[in-house]
């Protein structure tokens, strides 16, 4: 297991309490810097790379499972959804306009957090 | 009355009675073991039953009232077992709060969702109706905020009105059929048929109908908004899928349904609200099975309901621990949490597998049920609609939610991980998705219908991967090249805008104007009504002469019409 | 009933014979001792041993006429077309022994009130005036002739106007509330007195069994109906039938506390008998000009009010006129009841009458209590109420929901007996005028549970905001009066046989053969 380039010397965690067990169990380390035990063999995916690496790495997964289409035909529930790659492309181009329409719709539609004036306001 | 005691009992009220009493108990201790004990003894209840049937018929001769409380059949029977382990696991879930009246009110609303469910009469249907609505109001109110105490009334008025409509329906049937079962209803029943559709559509969260839900889940408490999704929503699927199975209408107000919450999901940056959006997206695709109505899409409605209870049940329950952990489920103030709260991650994104019907997930073996009904009907464009709907569903709850929870550039911050019982529970929740996914002969036996069908074939496991891993492709692609609109603290307008500002703003400005209208009308019209008013009270009442200090002739004018349309009345009778 | 055969030995038979007399001239003439003790609490014990003398005379009535008897009595033993005759049924026992019961409560209850609310120079009027209020409104109820009617009416009414009126220390507007009182009333009455004035041209009787006798056959000429028109609405007005009700939210909110829980349970009651006792005794609910009053007057009236005077009650913002519109919602369902014109529905509105008059006294008392405690007056001032005064606030809380008609309180039982009669005549649109107006009672009474319950009270400005609430004691009297009805309202779900036994009974005898 590596452990990437984790920042150590971060501010501990907002909620860690005074570490209640001996310094040196794991549980300190918890405190410590607010990592849970549990995730230390993991914290490689939130490095940099990774994160630009899982891109590439879905879109060769993608391009395998339209490859397979070449090896087998495929049946769909209709004679349309059965040609190749479909499923593919109609995913990219559904998800890529509901993620664009994002845009006009957040000008038309958005307004400031406490628009109706009963945000985080504590009851009488 | 020995009748009712005759028969196997029925497993609401196991729930119904273990809220009452936990109403008066004050140790929590003792509370929370009725609260597990409760869906433990309720489950048992359903073991029980064992065979088809009414049981506990109520019949009061005098005005000839047929009851019947309890329906075992194979469409209420998979209701009810759903409905016992959501509540099992709710109650496990809060097993670290110590809200009376939560615990309480928890307990008798998923109780009366499953006596509804049971109802075979729409008069019972209509008295467990409106208890989940008074029983879950308080999961609202007991946030504790201004926002919530709103919310919850808008919420109240929204839902008791939906038994409202219910119960006029019921009656205006009533008097056409002369029976109270509920049965298969449709809308050919005229506008008794039109008034119960909508009753249900209400709770159904129907499009224009649904801001409800999106307005009040996300401001109910940590737990309580768990349970608020387990039920009510699939309460009214259960009862559209029994009345109108088979309305086309239905197809096109579920595709409504299913499209149109992706888009504000997308923008919406509360996450808890993404997921009140990403519960109407799947309501959609249960209604359009009931608007397909062959025994493949009831089969299908059925079956996504019970996996969708689980799976939506578990994201709640994550974005609950979120809230519980952190004090927001904002987005834009969220990230990397995964770091120190790895298991509910990990469990997040089983939920979120799910729902985006991952082969050997619960969604894949289920939803492939509701879209082969549809193409069976040959129902094309609908197809392509809910496969676009689908792509939306990897977007916002499949993607967006663990992403920005727990994962995306780190926040910093550093909660403990989630308490054991909220795990447990959200552990039951992710094993029985994968069990599901696998084990499906299991969950298609318990379908009303016999089914053959055989989820894992070449066709259907390749498309789906393409489907998911195109989107995930270019949600990847988006966020690299900057188009992916960025999480910002905003409020986004739904339709309920229209009642929470114009609507509001035109009843103040009525009510301003009504009332200087009355005081004109008093001023000027009143003059007349007054006088004659005054004339009459002058020769009628011993006490005229004082009369005549007091502005009140017009009441004494509607005493003397009044007497002129009751002589009418009198003289005109034959 | 043990005790009551106790009395009647004690005192001979003479005083069971007399008791119909002794029930209304007690508390007429102790009314003027009252005023002539002068001294305020001493008046207040000598009303309360009145109000308990008369409440034992009229449970000796009860007794008597349990099994569906009649008794006939005529006063002086003049016969009796020439002289006064009073006649007891299970109709007016029950509402006989409904007044004193209430009186006798809220007289328990009200002297904290009294003491709060009234000048001390006028306490002594102030009880003489209540107890000939009591006599008045028994005399509506036991006379057997027409024209007693309308004298016992006008001294009840009278003495209210005055009781009213005595609220004045308390709100000016009272004194403006007494006098539209005043006013309508006077109306209602001269109404009523036309139309009798009319039945003696066309029956030459005033007795009411001689004049059911003689309009008996007859389908009535156009004098019998018009006074039958003017005898409605008359008594409609004293009833506060919408829309003639006007009168009552006022009168009830400003007058004395109380008094209000008096008028509450009992004013409105008495008019609503004297206006069945006319409608199916005098009157033949057979006759065609009185089916077409019940369908095309008071029913689609009784509608109106039970969904307006709702929708009216969840807009207002003092307690004590939410539950006066309520109680106009209240008397719609009662009026319903009565014009179904079946005995189903007589007995609906009669458990009803009954039910309702626990509830509402129970309810003008809690507020009444809060109102001595903390000074409140508008639903949201009852913030928290369940943490300052629990006690009050659970029967505020029960008494509430009996208003709503929920299971486990009296008031489901008379609604479920009301929606069943409804439904025996087809009138499905009633049942949905029963729900939605039930619905709304939801909304009211759910604001002042809600602020109860859910919101904290009002922290003074020198307490710190974690300090516990200060409890209110409340009086114990008033407490224990309080309590009786919220009992009672509770009781009634679990036990109806007495007053359904005698609703039943009585709309046997009203539908039956005109019970005089």
């Amino acid at each position: 297991m590596t452990h990437p380039k984790e920042p150590k010397t971060r501010k501990p965690a907002t909620k860690a309490k005074p570490a209640r067990k001996l310094a040196a169990t794991p549980e300190a380390k918890l405190a410590d810097d607010g990592i849970h035990p549990a995730a230390r063999p993991f914290l490689w995916l939130g490095a940099h790379q990774v994160q630009r690496g899982f891109m590439w790495v879905i879109g060769a997964l993608a391009l395998i499972f339209v490859g397979t289409d070449f090896l087998h035909h495929r049946y769909g529930y209709f004679s349309w959804d059965g040609t190749f790659g479909f499923y593919a492309w109609y995913g990219f181009l559904s998800f890529a306009f509901v993620v664009l329409m994002g845009w006009p719709l957040r000008k038309l539609t958005s307004r400031p957090e406490n628009y109706y004036g009963d945000e985080d306001k504590p009851d009488e | 009355m020995s009748e009712l005691f005759a028969g196997p009992m029925n497993p609401a009220f196991a729930l119904i009675l273990a809220g009452l009493l936990m109403a008066f108990i004050p140790d929590w201790r003792v509370r929370k073991f009725i609260a597990l004990a409760g869906p433990v003894l309720a489950l048992w209840l359903w073991l029980q039953v064992g065979v088809f049937g009414s049981t506990g018929g109520i019949h009061i001769a005098a005005i000839g009232l047929d009851l019947e409380p309890f329906r075992f059949d194979g469409l209420s029977r998979i209701w009810a077992l759903i409905f016992i382990i959501a509540a099992f696991i709710n109650a496990l879930y809060a097993l670290h709060d110590h809200d009376q009246v939560q615990d309480a009110m928890a307990a008798m609303y998923g109780g009366a969702a499953i006596a509804a469910v049971f109802a075979g009469d729409l008069l019972t249907l209509f008295v467990f109706w409106e208890l989940t609505a008074i029983t879950s109001v308080f999961l609202i109110w007991r946030a504790g905020t201004e926002a919530s105490r709103q919310a919850g009334i808008r919420y109240l008025v929204m839902h008791v009105g939906s038994g409202i409509l219910l119960l006029i329906g019921a009656v205006l049937l009533q008097s056409e059929t002369g029976s109270w079962a509920f049965e298969h209803i449709g809308l050919e029943s005229g506008l008794a048929g039109w008034l119960i559709f909508i009753g249900f559509g209400i709770k159904a969260s129907f499009p224009f109908l649904h801001s409800w839900l999106q307005d009040s889940y996300p401001k109910a408490t940590v737990t309580g908004t768990v349970v608020l999704a387990s039920f009510t929503t699939k309460m009214a699927i259960y009862a559209l899928a029994r009345g109108f199975a088979g309305e086309d209408i239905l197809i096109y107000i579920g595709v409504a349904m299913a499209v149109f919450p992706v888009f504000f999901a997308v923008v919406e940056n509360d996450l808890r609200r993404v997921l009140s959006f990403s519960l109407t997206n799947q309501l959609g695709f249960m209604v359009v099975g009931i608007g397909i109505g062959t025994t493949l899409a009831i089969n299908g409605t059925a079956a996504q309901v019970f996996a969708h209870v689980l799976f939506k049940g578990l994201l709640f329950m994550s974005m609950g621990a979120v809230l519980y952990r952190v004090g927001t489920t904002k987005a834009s103030e969220l990230g990397g949490l995964f770091r120190s709260m790895p298991f509910s991650a990990l469990f997040c994104l089983i939920g979120a597998g799910s729902i985006s019907a991952f082969p050997f997930l619960s969604a894949f073996v289920t939803k492939a049920l509701i879209l082969a009904a549809v193409a069976d009907e040959g129902h094309w464009i609908v197809l392509g609609l809910l496969i676009f709907a689908s792509a939306g569903v990897m977007e916002h709850a499949g993607i967006k939610i663990p992403y920005f929870a727990f994962f995306a550039h780190d926040s910093g911050k550093r909660p403990k991980e989630a308490p054991w019982n909220m795990l447990l529970a959200m552990g039951i929740a992710a094993f029985l998705c994968v069990f599901l996914g696998i084990n499906y002969g299991w969950l298609y036996d318990l379908l009303p219908y016999p089914i053959i069908y055989e989820p894992y074939t070449f066709g259907h496991i390749v498309g789906q991967m393409q489907l998911l891993l195109a989107a995930i492709f270019a949600f990847a692609l988006l966020l690299r090249i900057g188009w992916y609109p960025s999480e910002v603290r905003l409020t986004i307008l739904d339709i309920d805008w229209f009642w929470r500002k114009p609507i509001k703003s035109f009843l103040l400005w009525l009510n301003a104007v009504s009332d200087r209208m009355i005081a004109a009308i008093q001023v000027h019209l009143g003059k007349q009504i007054d006088g004659a008013g005054r004339a009459l009270a002058s020769i009628l009442s011993p006490y005229g002469s004082v009369a005549r200090l007091v502005p009140r002739g017009v009441l004494v004018g509607w005493a003397a019409a009044f007497l002129a349309l009751a002589l009418l009345t009198v003289y005109l009778a034959q | 009933m043990n005790f009551i055969e106790m009395i009647t030995n004690a005192g001979g038979g003479h005083l069971l014979a007399n008791a119909p007399a002794l029930v209304v001239a007690i508390p007429l003439i102790a009314g003027a001792v009252a005023v002539v003790l002068g001294h305020g609490k001493l008046a207040w014990v000598w009303s309360v041993l009145i109000a308990l003398v008369t409440f034992g005379f009229s449970l000796i009535l009860l007794q008597s006429v349990l099994g569906g008897e009649t008794i006939t009595y005529a006063m002086g033993n003049w016969p009796a077309p020439l002289g006064i005759t009073y006649h007891i049924d299970a109709l007016n026992a029950l509402l006989i022994s409904l007044v004193s019961a209430m009186a006798l409560l809220a007289l328990l209850y009200g002297w904290p009130m009294v003491e709060r609310e009234i000048d001390p120079k006028k306490h002594a009027m102030f009880f003489g005036t209540f107890l000939l209020c009591v006599g008045g409104l028994i005399g509506v109820a036991i006379a057997g002739d027409a024209f007693n009617v309308f004298v016992f009416l006008e001294v009840s009414s009278i003495s209210t106007y005055v009781l009213v009126a005595m609220g004045a220390q308390k709100n000016r507007q009272a004194l403006t509330a007494s006098f539209n009182y005043l006013i309508l009333g006077t109306i209602g009455a001269t109404f009523f007195v036309i139309g009798v004035g009319l039945l003696y041209m066309a029956t030459g009787t005033l007795n009411m069994a001689d004049i059911s006798r003689i309009l008996a056959d007859s389908e009535g000429n156009r004098v019998v109906r018009a006074a039958f028109a003017f005898i409605v609405i008359g008594l409609g007005l004293k009833t506060a039938m919408f829309p003639l009700h006007t009168w009552l939210p006022n009168a009830y909110t400003f007058s004395p506390s109380m008094i209000g829980v008096f008028l509450a349970s009992t004013a409105t009651k008495v008019a609503f008998y004297i206006l069945i006792r006319f409608l199916f005794s005098v009157f033949h609910a057979g006759a065609s000009f009185e089916t077409a009053m019940f369908d095309f007057v008071l029913a689609p009236m009784a509608m109106v009010a039970m969904i307006v005077c709702s929708v009216q009650a969840s807009f207002q913002s003092d307690v004590r006129r939410l539950l006066a519109y309520s109680s106009v919602a209240q008397v719609g369902y009662m009026l319903l009841g009565l014009s179904l014109g079946t005995a189903a529905g007589l007995a609906a509105g009669l458990l009803h009458m009954f039910n309702h008059a626990l509830m509402k006294g129970a309810l003008f008392m809690a507020v009444g209590l809060a109102g001595l405690g903390l000074g409140i007056t508008r639903v949201n001032e009852l913030r928290g109420l369940g943490k300052t005064m629990p006690l009050v606030a659970a029967g505020l809380t029960v008494a509430g929901l009996s208003l709503i008609g929920v299971p486990l309180t009296a008031g489901f039982i008379s609604k479920y007996y009301l929606v069943i009669a409804v439904l025996e005549r087809g009138w499905w649109w009633a049942v949905v005028a029963i729900v939605v107006s039930s619905v709304l009672a939801i909304f009211y009474v759910g604001r002042m549970i809600e602020a109860m319950y859910l919101q904290n009270p009002p922290t003074p400005s020198a307490a710190h905001e974690s300090d516990p609430p200060i409890q209110v004691r409340s009086p114990v009297l008033s407490m224990a009066a309080l309590y009786v009805l919220v009992i009672g309202s509770v009781w009634f779900f679990f036990d109806p046989s007495l007053p359904k036994g005698l609703a039943d009974t009585a709309a046997g005898l009203l539908i039956g053969g005109g019970g005089l």
